[in-house]
């Protein structure tokens, strides 16, 4: 109680104040919407109903599909300007979420995303944690506690099998940071709120650097190494498309 | 008293003074938790280590505990962590490998005893669980446990008369997230401390602290031939050793006999499982991760002539020989000891025990 009073009444002078000036300034924040469509190749992935063909030649489909956008950071080319968004952590999950907004953002040019595919050590340690990173939303695993950064699970057919298709790719050395370059600048100032569209292709998921071959290697991902899949995640799996 | 009325009141005329542009969001004069401090027994540590974001409450801990015994927890609602994790027996449920699950299929191994959890850096026989707010999870969504969907537990829990005020209470939000429900069941956990068995009462020179002969031989032998895994008064040194159970470790169910192995992909960890805290040990038969023997007898028997050996086998267990030559004398003598590892206070403390 005693420190409540105190922080009060610290706070006082700034409750009287503060009001003043952000009333009549231009804006000096804006936002950017991001907007990710997953696709195989051209065409926008449907779930269960899409057979798609594998950069290695398998015809596969997909029934689930999520994985961790986090730590979101707008860049200036000149390094004048950084934005860091706080709490960063995006589950996009095809069917359900594949859009977020990064909300006051300095004013400013930008011409870089800087992001990351998984959750960052400091928050892959423990599962008690709320939003996108709430343990219910299957993303985790309990018994070697951290989360999946991607899980795709489907079937395919391939030259030799068929069967189930089940990447659950985490582990802290699978956790990719990857730069995005904006093809125009956008520059807040100008315009208050834009929109950044992001193309994500599966197949990518399985091709460059690592070509996957659904007959050799079908599922896996956990484990404290270094997984093809996420290396493939930090090479062309995410672009962007436009910028306005 | 006198000090909220004030804090009202200064709250007031802030509002008061700022009306005109937006009214900043009220902070909410909710009581805060109250810090719980427990006596820790000397021998073990000076306070009780918990994270910065989970402070141990007496609210924290009595919700906790409350969650702790009741089967709301299960999908069936048949099944609380109390039911393998009983009391009376240092927590555990005294089968080799339980069926009491929510689909009473067995499971793969053996339930381990709670004590002194505060003082362990990873969970389960292998470790792969990193802290105490996490591992509950683990047994909440297992299919074959307690087979809760997260989802369908904290909306059941929000419709309940009770808990939304008991979370509020312990956390300042009556809106239940899983991430609420993990803590509170750690911070619970974090009290389950044993350390007032005659052993502890002689090693602190206590009244009630006296030691057999037979007993003081005994430690003596513990000491030369066990304590270097079951090392301090924790009696576990919290790391992972092959001791000698099995020569080969089957791929099956997904490397589940890899055991710590199986977390850190690495083949140096074959076959080693965490070593297990002794007290209460005479409590918590059957032993070891599969529950393969059913007395300490065995156990000791075990390490004596039954080691086997693989690339893996801690170096203690093979000094010359395979496993540790004790006499039947030796072996007979570090039993009792053992025994006097028991703590009958823990075992029947009523703030631990089922809550009403």
């Amino acid at each position: 109680m005693k420190n409540s009073l105190t922080r009060l009444l610290l706070a006082l002078p700034f409750l009287l104040t503060a009001c003043t000036d952000e009333q009549n300034d231009a804006p000096a924040t804006g936002t950017l919407d991001v907007t990710v469509d997953n696709v195989v190749g051209t065409a926008t992935l449907q779930l269960e109903s899409g057979t798609y063909s594998s950069p290695a030649g398998d015809t596969y489909t997909v029934s689930d599909l999520k994985y961790y956008i986090s730590n979101v950071t707008l860049i200036s080319g000149n390094g004048q300007a950084t934005f860091v968004e706080p709490e960063s952590y995006h589950l996009i999950a095809q069917g359900s979420k594949t859009s977020f907004e990064l909300k006051d953002i300095p004013a400013g040019t930008y011409d870089k995303v800087e992001l990351a595919i998984g959750v960052d050590e400091a928050h892959n340690h423990s599962t008690d944690q709320e939003g996108d990173l709430d343990p219910s939303n299957e993303m985790v695993w309990d018994w070697d506690t951290g989360y999946k950064f991607l899980s795709l699970v489907g079937a395919y057919t391939g030259d030799t099998e068929s069967g189930a298709l089940v990447f659950h790719v985490g582990g802290d050395a699978n956790y990719k940071t990857i730069t995005l370059d904006l093809p125009k600048p956008i520059d807040l100032r100008e315009q208050a709120s834009y929109q950044l569209k992001l193309q994500a292709d599966v197949n990518e998921l399985f091709q460059g650097p690592h070509l996957i071959d659904f007959d050799m290697m079908n599922s896996g991902g956990h484990g404290a190494g270094p997984s093809m899949v996420a290396e493939n995640y930090s090479d062309g799996f995410l672009r962007v498309v436009e910028v306005k | 008293m006198l000090r909220r009325r004030l804090y009202v009141l200064l709250l007031g005329l802030c509002l008061w003074q700022v009306t005109g542009c937006s009214v900043p969001e009220q902070e909410e004069i909710s009581p805060v938790p109250e810090a719980y401090i427990p006596d820790v027994p000397s021998n073990l540590a000076a306070s009780i280590p918990a994270p910065e974001r989970n402070p141990i409450t007496h609210e924290g801990v009595a919700l906790g505990r409350m969650l702790f015994y009741d089967p709301i927890l299960s999908a069936n609602g048949k099944v609380s962590c109390a039911t393998c994790h009983r009391q009376e027996k240092a927590f555990t449920d005294g089968k080799a490998l339980t069926r009491a699950g929510v689909t009473g299929k067995q499971l793969l191994r053996h339930v381990p005893s709670l004590v002194n959890l505060a003082w362990m850096p990873g969970f389960f026989w292998d470790g792969g669980s990193k802290n105490l707010e996490s591992v509950s999870f683990g047994p909440l969504t297992h299919p074959d446990e307690m087979g809760r969907d997260l989802k369908e537990l904290t909306r059941r829990l929000q419709r309940h008369e009770e808990y939304p005020k008991l979370f509020k209470k312990a956390f300042g939000s009556d809106s239940i997230t899983a991430a609420a429900i993990g803590r509170a069941l750690a911070q619970f956990q974090r009290t389950l401390i044993s350390a007032n068995s005659r052993y502890d009462r002689y090693v602190r020179q206590e009244a009630g602290g006296q030691l057999s002969e037979e007993e003081l031989q005994g430690l003596a032998l513990f000491r030369q031939h066990c304590g270097s895994c079951h090392a301090t008064d924790l009696f576990t040194d919290n790391s992972y050793h092959n001791n000698g159970l099995d020569s080969t470790f089957s791929p099956a169910n997904e490397g589940l006999a890899f055991g710590r192995g199986r977390i850190t992909g690495e083949a140096a960890d074959m076959g080693k499982y965490k070593t297990p805290t002794l007290r209460n040990i005479a409590l918590t038969a059957p032993y070891m991760h599969d529950g393969r023997f059913a007395t300490l007898d065995e156990v000791l028997e075990h390490y004596r002539s039954g080691v086997a050996a693989s690339p893996t086998l801690a170096p203690e267990l093979r000094q010359g020989q395979l496993g540790i030559p004790v006499s039947d004398a030796e072996k007979a003598k570090i039993i009792v000891f053992l025994h006097s590892l028991t703590d009958r206070g823990f075992v029947s403390n009523p703030s631990l025990s089922a809550p009403r």
